[in-house]
């Protein structure tokens, strides 16, 4: 009895263990300007990078089975680093890296179903891209440009210019944002906040998903928010100067003390409204959805 | 011996190739003795040979997407009068017909992206790509129906192509992942 219960233990250790032993262990260190290039492309598992202060990249973590071949190449003022799985096999294991990169260092990553992380990041150019896995980044980049299909995206960045673009993930995007911001959703729900910073240009377009956004406006700054059938809420400091114009076909629109123009016959509404001296722009426009300005 | 075309490179092959590369006159007209071959053969009505898509099936999906992303953003330029814009489109039932401006584009552009489609559409798409995918699917449903109740409305049409040109795009892209 004792030694059928230990072989079956020791059974069950053994599947549990199979795909440890099947990846390969990953350990290398490469030099890299720290004002060079990092590019990563790996198609499935993770990725995750993490600044650091010193000159060099490390690369850790583990190569899935059956991947066909790891690249990692370049020179101290670029490394590209790249997981090549066979075009026509299933049988293939997620392949998890793990870097340490010079905080000042640009980063373009590219996965299809890999989860992305990127912590502490400095750059001046920042690229992500996934099509199924969830994205979380924080830092601050100079320039951020992300992008996913289905996989949930949070940022957490002070940055002057971000892009972010979702067909129906969702998206969460806070952090010092004092420039430009464009967000762009299909199906996937976005929250914006610029954590009290002022935005020069801030443009949000969406067919169902529903956009919530909180900021600033700077002296000349311009707002567009489009949407088909998703909501759009713009919540910005009782301070505004803006010129407010609205338009929807169905959705009702709403903006402090503004009047609601409605079409004599048939849908259609607009409103106009002019805060402080109107000194920026906002235009919001949609078909369905509503379209409200909220003065907090 | 027989082997060796296949171990060397395309490059290799063309050059090879372009050294062998001569032309002969042959001693007679050959030209009768084909066509009556021809002739022979059972007249069967010309069927479209469906090559390998990998090569022929990028510069399609490609022209149509660039057709979709170029022709509309360019007819939507800010500034620009909406009637001299307008690309004509025969094929297009109501191009004549009164059918407002912006629902004629929104046809003519699904036309082009239906066909783009149809021929992405066959091969498998890994399970991961499907949420995507079906979103933006659903998202043209809607949009196209949005555009029958407000059939001038360039947001709708404007929404309506960038839905479009990223579906061709994930689809195609999902072909090559």
């Amino acid at each position: 009895m004792r030694i059928e219960w230990m072989a079956s233990v020791l059974a069950v250790a053994c599947c549990t263990a199979l795909p440890a032993y099947a990846a390969t262990p990953i350990d290398q260190t490469r030099p890299l300007d720290p004002r060079g290039r990092v590019e990563i492309d790996n198609l499935k598992g993770r990725v995750e990078v993490r600044g650091w202060d010193r000159p060099e990249v490390k690369l850790t973590g583990s190569l899935g089975e059956g991947v066909e071949k790891f690249v990692l190449e370049g020179d101290s003022n670029a490394l590209h680093i790249e997981v090549k799985y066979p075009s026509r096999s299933n049988r293939t294991e997620p392949t998890i890296l793990i870097l340490q990169v010079p905080l000042r260092a640009d980063l373009e990553i590219d996965t299809v179903s890999a989860d992305i992380a990127v912590h502490g990041m400095a750059s001046r150019e920042m690229s992500i891209d996934s099509v199924s896995g969830d994205i979380t980044a924080n830092g601050a980049p100079g320039r951020a440009k992300v992008e996913s299909v289905s996989g949930d995206v949070i940022l957490t960045l002070n940055s002057s210019d971000v892009d972010v673009n979702t067909v129906s993930g969702d998206l969460t995007l806070s952090g010092r944002l004092n420039g430009e911001v464009a967000v762009e959703t299909v199906a996937g729900d976005v929250r914006v906040d610029s954590k009290g910073e002022k935005l020069t240009s801030f443009k949000a377009g969406t067919v169902s998903g529903d956009i919530q956004a909180r900021a600033g406006l700077a002296v000349d700054g311009v707002v567009k928010m489009e949407s088909v059938s998703g909501d759009l809420l713009l919540i910005m400091p009782r301070d505004l100067s803006a010129q407010v114009s609205g338009e929807s076909f169905s959705g009702e629109l709403k903006a402090p003390g503004a009047k609601v123009d409605r079409e004599e016959f048939g849908p259609g509404s607009s409103l106009r409204a002019k805060y402080a001296t109107g000194k920026g722009e906002i235009r919001m426009e949609s078909f369905s959805g509503d379209a409200e300005l909220r003065l907090e | 011996m027989n082997e060796e075309p296949a171990r060397i490179g395309e490059a290799e092959l063309r050059m090879a190739l372009r050294g062998l590369r001569r032309d002969v006159e042959p001693d007679r007209d050959l030209w009768p003795g084909i066509a009556g071959r021809l002739q022979s053969l059972p007249q069967q009505p010309a069927q479209r040979v469906r090559k390998s898509w990998t090569g022929w099936l990028w510069p399609i999906a490609m022209s149509a997407s660039v057709l979709l992303a170029v022709g509309v953003a360019w007819q939507l330029k800010p500034g620009q009068p909406a009637a001299s814009a307008v690309p004509q489109v025969a094929h297009v039932s109501g191009a004549s017909s009164g059918v407002p401006l912006v629902q004629r584009e929104a046809q003519s552009m699904t036309v082009h992206y239906e066909a783009a489609l149809r021929e992405l559409a066959p091969q498998p798409v890994p399970a991961g790509w499907k949420p995507g995918l079906d979103a933006l699917d659903r998202s043209a449903m809607e949009i196209r129906g949005a555009l029958q109740h407000d059939p001038n409305s360039r947001l709708l049409l404007q929404r309506l192509r960038d839905t479009y040109t990223r579906r061709l795009a994930l689809a195609r892209r999902a072909l090559y992942a």
